[in-house]
């Protein structure tokens, strides 16, 4: 391992994690709230707009069923549209926010649904509207399933990014592929491996610390 | 009564369309509440009370009719004018509702914080409501640490938040133990004569009825049977031929009694006439059977009796036996002209 190349591995790593915040966050702005919707609109559920929840349920299957890697070749001149480029870290951040957003919004979902209806009720009997039963009674009572649904993501996220590195984002998936696997550099292969493996405890060991505060 | 209700159904119909079909929950509901009052609610599983509770505050809408609160029609109002108008409405559930993630302070608040009090308000009176139902102690606690009876003890906090006039209470104590079920009446009694609040309360337990309601409305399949004060209700002359005696029977005490003493009669060979007397109010202290005895010449044999309070007032049940006898007739018209209710259960020869 040549200084040059722990070098190259300090600027992936910041790379990877470059990409996985910003992603995670972009994910989270366009889920969050697509996920709200769904439980909202889902028939018989508070707002009752079928043709609302059905158009958010194709959207997010469309995109869920899609696999990541041809989301990525797919959404090339989208990018490229939106930010000028479509290499770079900067530009893997926009496939990777898509591709997690409906991921995203089917967590929140779920998460939702495991509020008991009866809360909503006492919520509805105390004279609250739509937007106080989200955010005082819905957000509050499904934060720690969020968390851990977002933990999930962001692990999912971080195999993503290598992938993404693979068409030129950057990151981790980026450096080992090219020293590792195309110039053989087995011992930069593990240690990349290794790091990978340290960010997954670590943002589970985060999230399972978020997941267990109280709001 | 001369007031104006507060709470009036009129030919109110309730269904749900459910993919099994139509099913009438209500069916031209008419009742009338009037303020100050507890009125309880009891009927058979399915008979359509909850969906009579939620109507008030339109958690279900009704299908057809009216209902009037404080005489304003609630379906007339604007989504604004509901909210405003479920802040006069508390209500408490059997699964209590609170919210998980917030301490007992916190949820007694909320009600407080969605129409905008200033902080040193909500503060004045979250104390003041803790210390009503005794919790002041458990302020920082969450639900997860409370026993049931403490918990619907802060459900009760918080639906008195806004200083409603009406309190609704679907079985708010079918999940309690005799005790936790006893102080949570008591509270609901306290409530209802410190603020005259009217009281709506559905349940499946009769003791809570004799407990502290002062009207019953029984519903069956959606309909009204009958709507009597709980002394009248519980002293009432059961009349088998009645389509609704059956519900009836169910709730003031069943015929399953008479077979099983008649069987003892005819064993021990105890003849004549088997009876139940019930009596309510003035009549109970009086001594009656001493009348039958003294005035007529009567042989009067107590097999079971049994004095209770419902509401304020003495509610007596006796079964007694009589020997046959010429004046028999006569003074069971004397107990009838006493208000007394008279069922002649069986004969034995
Ligand atoms: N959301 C619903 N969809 C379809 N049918 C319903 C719904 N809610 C209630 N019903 C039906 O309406 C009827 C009355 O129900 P309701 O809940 O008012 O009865 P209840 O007297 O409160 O019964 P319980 O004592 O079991 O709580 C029942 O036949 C029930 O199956
Ligand atoms: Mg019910």
């Amino acid at each position: 391992m040549s200084p040059e190349l722990w070098f190259a591995l300090g600027i992936s790593i910041l790379q990877t994690i470059e990409m996985i915040i910003f992603s995670t966050f972009f994910a989270f702005i366009i889920g969050l709230p697509m996920g709200i919707g769904l439980f909202l609109c889902r028939p018989g559920s508070l707002s009752h707009c079928p043709w609302l929840y059905r158009l958010l349920a194709f959207i997010v299957n469309i995109v869920r069923s899609i696999p990541f890697i041809i989301l990525l070749v797919l959404l090339i001149p989208f990018t490229r549209l939106l930010i000028g480029t479509s290499i770079g870290t900067t530009a893997a951040i926009v496939p990777l926010s898509i591709g997690a957003a409906p991921f995203i919004a089917r967590l929140v979902d779920n998460a939702l649904q495991e509020i008991p209806f009866g809360l909503i009720e006492a919520g509805i009997s105390m004279g609250m509207n739509r937007w106080q039963i989200v955010t005082r009674v819905l957000l509050p009572e499904s934060y720690s399933g969020i968390v851990n649904g977002l933990t999930l993501t962001v692990v999912a996220l971080i195999g993503y990014t290598a992938m993404a590195g693979a068409v030129g984002g950057g990151g981790l998936g980026d450096l080992a592929i090219q020293y590792g696997y195309n110039m053989f550099n087995t011992t930069l292969m593990l240690i990349t491996v290794v790091v990978l493996i340290v960010m997954v405890q670590a943002t589970q060991w985060i999230g399972e610390l978020l997941a267990k505060r109280r709001v | 009564m001369t007031t104006q209700p507060i709470i009036e159904f009129k030919n109110l119909s309730k269904s749900y369309d459910s993919e099994q079909g139509r099913v009438d929950a209500l069916l031209k509901i008419d009742l009338a509440i009037y303020p100050g009052e507890i009125m309880g609610v009891v009927g058979p599983s399915g008979a359509g009370k909850s969906s009579l509770l939620r109507c008030i505050n339109l958690l279900e809408k009704p299908t057809a009719g009216h209902i009037f609160v404080n005489e304003r029609d609630q379906l007339l109002l604007s989504a604004h004018e509901l909210r405003i108008a479920r802040h006069n409405i508390g209500m408490i559930f059997q699964q209590f509702n609170l919210l998980s993630t917030k301490t007992v302070w916190q949820n007694i608040a909320l009600p407080l914080q969605i129409i905008q009090t200033p902080k040193t308000d909500i503060k004045a009176r979250v104390n003041e409501l803790l210390k009503l139902v005794g919790l002041s102690d458990r302020a920082q606690h969450y639900p997860s640490q409370l026993s049931g009876g403490q918990k619907q003890r802060v459900a009760v906090a918080r639906a008195l938040a806004t200083r409603p006039q009406i309190l609704l209470c679907d079985e708010a104590t079918s999940a309690l133990d005799p005790a936790s079920t006893q102080s949570i009446l008591e509270l609901l009694r306290e409530i209802n004569q410190l603020f005259g609040i009217t009281i709506v309360l559905i349940t499946h337990e009769i003791e809570v009825v004799k407990n502290i309601c002062h009207r019953v409305a029984l519903i069956e399949n959606g309909r009204i049977l009958q709507i009597k004060r709980v002394t009248e209700f519980f002293a009432q002359q059961i009349d088998p031929l009645h389509p609704s005696h059956e519900a009836v029977v169910s709730y003031i005490g069943g015929h399953d009694w008479d077979e099983r003493l008649l069987s003892i009669c005819q064993h021990e060979q105890i003849t004549g006439l088997l009876l139940r007397i019930r009596f309510h109010g003035a009549s109970a202290a009086k001594p009656l059977i001493a009348h039958l005895v003294k005035d007529f010449g009567l042989d009067v044999n107590i097999l079971q009796a049994n004095l209770e309070f419902i509401g304020n007032e003495l509610v007596g049940t006796m079964i007694v036996q009589v020997a046959t006898h010429p004046h028999i007739d006569a003074a069971l018209a004397f107990l009838r002209s006493k208000n007394v209710i008279v069922e002649e259960l069986a004969h034995v020869p």
